[in-house]
This record gives structure tokens, C-alpha cells and sequence, in this order.
């Protein structure tokens, strides 16, 4: 899986993965994304929303399952395996 | 083979739906995105797919340390398109710091001309006036005196040799 996600975010425009990647791997708050990017927090929150919802289109894409797959409906284990 | 990407969320509601994902959504917003979600396959869709991400990314966190070189590149690229957002604003920067040039040395020179006129009038007003009585006549300016007996001869001959 963590292989397969490194694919899929390079596959992201740069712009959005950037964004996701100082959100959910560095921490970064909505606010302070917004105020480091100068722009307005509902414009962080919109491009989060759609760069996740992108982010697993390819996912089910890329594993070729569909939405009734465990994978896919996101119920992962912390190591990456379906639960 | 092109992945087939999930019809968008309405506009309105991803905001509501980005705070529903992370946890962030109020009661009056919670009641009005579920009023929506009732009616709407997108939302819904899309909902799904981004929460699922969330899930999905926490796998990534544990297992793919950017490094400690990745908070230090994106700062520096931060900085990077923050410095290039000022350039593109200040398009009048260069005028307003020309302006502030011309406004120095015009402070600047008129400083010199106020302090210049001060002290030549300090110097006018300090000349005393050392001639002898009866000899004013032979040396009209006070201000400058003869230095030695040539000029003073010369003075003499210019004020036609001391005649009235």
C-alpha cells in the first residue's frame, strides 16, 4: 500500500500533493496553511477535499476494486493491510 | 488506461464536506450537509472517496518519513513563492523607493543651505568694526580689513589718497 500511495501522490499535480502531504504527514493546520499560502481557508479546505477525493479515485483505480472493497472504503490497518 | 474520476461534489458543499472529513463540521452544518447528502449521489461519492483517503494516509505517515530534509525544502519553497507574490505586488516599488531618494536629498540639501545661511550670518554679525575713528572713510568694508601695508595703500589710492 505505502508503495502503491508514493505512486499515487507523484501521480497528483505537485501543487495539490504539497498541500495534502503538510496537512495529513506534517501537521500543518487549515489556518496556517492558509496564512503560509496567503490564501483563504475555505480555498485550502476545497483543494484538500478534492485532492483526497482524487487521491482515491486512483487508489480504486490503480487496485482495480470497487467501492464495496474494504481497501477502498478506507477500512485500513495502520500497516496498510485491509482490516 | 485513464482512471475514471467520480463525478465532483457540488461547489457549496465540499467546504462542509472537507470539515466533515476531518471532524470539523458544527451541528447546523452537520444538519445542513445531511439534508443534502440525502438527495445527492456526488456528494455522497465523493464523500466516500475523500474519507477514505484520510484512512489511506495514515498508513503513509508512520512508514514514509519525507526526511528531516522535507520541512526544510518546503519552507524554502514556501519562502520561495512568498518572496515571488511580493515582487509581483510591489510593481510600484521601484518608484516609491526613488521617491523616498529624491526626498532624502532634498531634506538633505536643504539642511546644508539652512545650516550654511545660519553660520554666514553668524560670521556678518560677529565682524566688529576695529578701525579707528577717522579712518573709516580710507577702509568702507568692515568686513574685510587690509591684510598688510600693501593693501593698505592700495585702499588708500582707491579712496583717492585719503581726500575728502
Amino acid at each position: 500500500v505505502h508503495d502503491i500511495l508514493d505512486q499515487l501522490l507523484d501521480e497528483l499535480p505537485e501543487r495539490d500533493r504539497e498541500l495534502l502531504i503538510l496537512k495529513e504527514v506534517e501537521g500543518f493546520s487549515v489556518q496556517e496553511l492558509a496564512e503560509i499560502l496567503n490564501v483563504n481557508v475555505n480555498t485550502i479546505k476545497v483543494r484538500l477535499f478534492r485532492t483526497r477525493a482524487r487521491l482515491m479515485d486512483l487508489y480504486r483505480h490503480r487496485l482495480n476494486v470497487d467501492s464495496s472493497h474494504p481497501v477502498a472504503k478506507g477500512r485500513v490497518k495502520s500497516d496498510g493491510s485491509a482490516i | 488506461m485513464e482512471a475514471q474520476f467520480n463525478k465532483p461534489a457540488c461547489l457549496q458543499f465540499e467546504v462542509l464536506l472537507e470539515d466533515h472529513v476531518t471532524g470539523d463540521l458544527s451541528n447546523a452544518d452537520a444538519a445542513r450537509l445531511a439534508d443534502h447528502l440525502e438527495s445527492c449521489m456526488a456528494c455522497n461519492s465523493a464523500l466516500e472517496n475523500a474519507a477514505a483517503s484520510v484512512d489511506l494516509l495514515r498508513t503513509l505517515s508512520p512508514a514514509a518519513d519525507p526526511g528531516p530534509g522535507f520541512s526544510r525544502m518546503m519552507m524554502a519553497r514556501i519562502r520561495q513563492e512568498l518572496s515571488k507574490l511580493n515582487e509581483q505586488r510591489s510593481v510600484w516599488q521601484p518608484f516609491i523607493s526613488l521617491a523616498w531618494r529624491f526626498a532624502a536629498t532634498a531634506t538633505l540639501a536643504l539642511a546644508v543651505l539652512v545650516t550654511f545661511d545660519a553660520v554666514r550670518h553668524n560670521n556678518n554679525s560677529e565682524i566688529v568694526d576695529l578701525r579707528p575713528a577717522g579712518t573709516r572713510e580710507l577702509f568702507p568694508d568692515p568686513g574685510r580689513l587690509p591684510a598688510n601695508r600693501d593693501e593698505v595703500l592700495m585702499m588708500v589710492a582707491d579712496t583717492n589718497h585719503g581726500k575728502r
